[in-house]
């Protein structure tokens, strides 16, 4: 007897598209749910285990990924060497990617043509706001390493990478902050104030950290002898308060908070001839314990601002791309329905419920992202006369007291700093730590 | 079929071509116009229409033999390009491209810098303290040339954008606008000796695919 084509039993010869769906679903874990427990680890505070949990590209399925991650982890843990080293691995990863960009910045948005099972199968290469952000922290981890020549190149990547981007989407991100403070920090270091300038120009017209911009672009305008813009910027900010003879400076550069996580948002629909199935990322943003941080030296205190609003940046980049990452999921939920089709006619009904299966389960948003990012970068300023200094940074509840340094004339003492819920991370750079006056040990890695 | 392998092919190839990655040497003076940003060729054009303007400058001719050992050569102090750009570019590379294609001209005596100071001061200190250095040879302070004339200046830009529009077609475009200007002034008498601008004026279009 003669079975009807719906019952018959798949052939052995078809049975690789079973291999198919079984590997596809095996793939769809997503990076929120296999990096979880690092990301948990970091949030408490258990530096060494997220580190060593992130840089495992097992767990993160992306080599730039472990990069940026693990990097991030050590750079706020303190452990400079072990930043660089796992930011370098990343910047690797993509650098033959970013000299294509910058030599063609169209380039970065090709690739519609893309036959994915979904868009998580194709290697992570960063998104273009975080390949800067990559540059921006190598640059701090060189800065605290007093390494000024390396961290020149890292922030002037930034820059080009960031112009790139911008070219490319015709939109002006406001991103860019970190780098271009990072870069006139360093270049009023090594006694450049035009080009210092040039950075704090850039801040000043992206309306960032304008009570850091402002009185720096009067101060070196006089200096500098731009009269014409000393008159713009004395009207726009003031005469700002005469520093101390000699001083000395302390800039905190902090990390706050995480930022915004990617979900998916999906739509199924079922169809006479099959299921469609769109899945597209879409940011959710985390509650802040800490919204900034106050800076303190002794009587002086200073609010931080912000500097580069990275969870704004994320939202909009996706935004920029999120009609290409429709149009993909779109070419995908067609192609997939055909093959539900396909196996309909050749199993029946097995064969499109194989199919549909199929569909629904690949389908999938990329949920990759630089997660441990913070949602800002900000920044606050003290000049004060040289001599002893007491300092601490002060968020929500909680003062994280870091003892006495000596203060030469002229010396600049940076304060790297990370807060993750309502806890402070701060690691000082540069000052001699004046004998007796050992810090509360509260953010040892 | 024979046809259809033979398009293939005729198709497939030239882009396999066009993704392949090489490395080769290139002419440093070709012209470079990847974009419309500073690079190499606008770097060479400023220093060396500068040097030349300074090489041939008549009104410096009047310090010739100023100096008591008879040398007739301009003894220069040269200070500082300021970068008034919008972009950051090296002014330490103009400046010493035009250092070296100054002494070639054989009109001038260069004075070290800032940084030329640091490793002489640190050179001097070695020589005269570390007993290692033999005490006629060991060179001192005081005797360095006082320099005749200091030059200086600023690069300046003015930068215009256009976007996409249906009335250009979709087409963006750049226009920069570069302007080197320096000047030379006597330091004994302050008079300006000689000053001279230079420009440079580059557009980039953008068609609509890139």
């Amino acid at each position: 007897m003669k079975l009807p084509q719906q019952l018959r039993p798949v052939r052995p010869q078809r049975a690789p598209w079973l291999v198919i769906v079984c590997l596809g679903v095996l793939g769809c874990s997503s990076y929120n749910s296999k990096t979880s427990g690092a990301l948990s680890a970091y949030q408490s505070g258990r530096f060494g285990e997220a580190e060593k949990r992130f840089a495992d590209t097992d767990v993160t399925d992306s080599p730039f990924l472990s990069g940026v991650e693990a990097g991030t982890v050590a750079l706020t843990a303190g452990n400079w060497g072990a930043a660089v080293e796992h930011f370098t691995k990343a910047v690797r990863e993509v650098e033959e990617d970013e000299r294509q960009g910058l030599l063609d910045p169209g380039g970065l948005g090709r690739g519609l043509a893309s036959l994915a099972i979904n868009e998580g199968a194709k290697a992570y290469r960063g998104e273009g706001y975080e390949r800067a952000l990559l540059h921006a922290s190598l640059g701090l981890a060189y800065l605290a390493q007093g390494q000024l020549g390396d961290l020149f190149v890292e922030v002037q990547l930034a820059g080009d990478l960031l112009a790139a981007e911008e070219k490319l989407y015709e939109t002006d991100y406001r991103a860019g902050g970190l780098a271009h403070l990072v870069s006139a920090i360093a270049y009023e270091l090594r006694g450049e104030p035009d080009q210092a300038y040039i950075d704090w120009l850039a801040l000043e017209e992206k309306g960032l950290a304008a009570a850091l911009a402002g009185p720096s672009l009067v101060r070196l305008a006089r200096r500098l002898n731009r009269e014409d813009d000393l008159a713009r910027w004395l009207g726009a900010y003031g005469e700002p308060a005469a520093p101390p003879e000699d001083a000395a400076q302390v800039i905190l550069i902090a990390g706050i908070g995480l930022g915004p996580s990617k979900q998916e948002a999906r739509l199924d629909l079922p169809t006479g001839n099959g299921l469609l199935s769109w899945a597209i990322p879409r940011y959710e943003q985390r509650s802040q314990a800490i919204g900034g941080l106050e800076l303190r030296a002794g009587e002086l205190a200073a609010s931080t601002v912000v500097v580069e609003d990275v969870g704004r940046v994320a939202e909009k980049n996706l935004e920029d791309r999120i009609a290409l990452l429709t149009a993909r999921s779109t070419g995908r939920a067609f192609a997939k329905r055909e093959l539900s089709r396909s196996l309909e006619k050749e199993h029946g009904v097995a064969g499109a419920l194989v199919g549909n299966i199929f569909s629904f389960l690949t389908e999938r948003a990329d949920l990759r992202t630089w997660s441990t990012l913070p949602d800002s970068y900000q920044a606050a300023r003290i000049l004060l006369p040289p001599g002893p200094a007491t300092l601490s940074v002060a968020g929500g509840v909680n003062v994280e007291e870091l003892g006495s340094f000596e203060l030469t004339p002229g010396e600049t003492v940076f304060l790297l700093a990370r807060t993750l819920g309502g806890r402070i991370y701060v690691h000082v750079i540069g000052g001699a730590r004046v004998a007796g006056a050992d810090r509360l040990p509260s953010e040892t890695p | 079929m024979k046809h259809l392998s033979f398009a293939l092919c005729a198709c497939v190839l030239p882009l396999l071509a066009v993704g392949c990655t090489s490395t080769r040497y290139g002419d440093p003076t070709k012209k470079e116009t990847i974009n419309a940003d500073y690079g190499s060729t606008d770097l060479q054009t400023f220093s060396q229409q500068m040097v030349s303007e300074l090489n041939t400058a008549t009104g410096l001719d009047y310090v010739k033999g100023a100096d008591v050992q008879g040398d007739p050569r301009i003894v220069l102090y040269f200070d500082n390009i300021y970068n008034e750009t919008r972009e950051h570019i090296n002014m330490g590379l103009l400046r010493d491209k035009m250092i070296a294609e100054l002494l070639e001209t054989g009109r001038y005596r260069i004075v070290a810098g800032s940084l030329g100071q640091d490793e002489i001061g640190e050179q001097v200190r070695f020589q005269q303290g570390s007993g290692r250095v033999d005490p006629e040879q060991a060179k001192a302070f005081g005797r360095q040339l006082g320099a005749d004339v200091v030059i200086y200046g600023a690069m300046r830009d003015i930068t215009k954008k256009e976007g996409r529009s249906l009335e250009n077609l979709g087409r963006k475009t750049k226009d920069v606008y570069y302007n080197l200007f320096l000047r030379m002034d006597n330091i004994e008498t302050a008079e300006t000796l000689w000053a001279k601008d230079k420009e440079i004026r580059k557009r980039q279009v953008t068609g609509l695919f890139g």
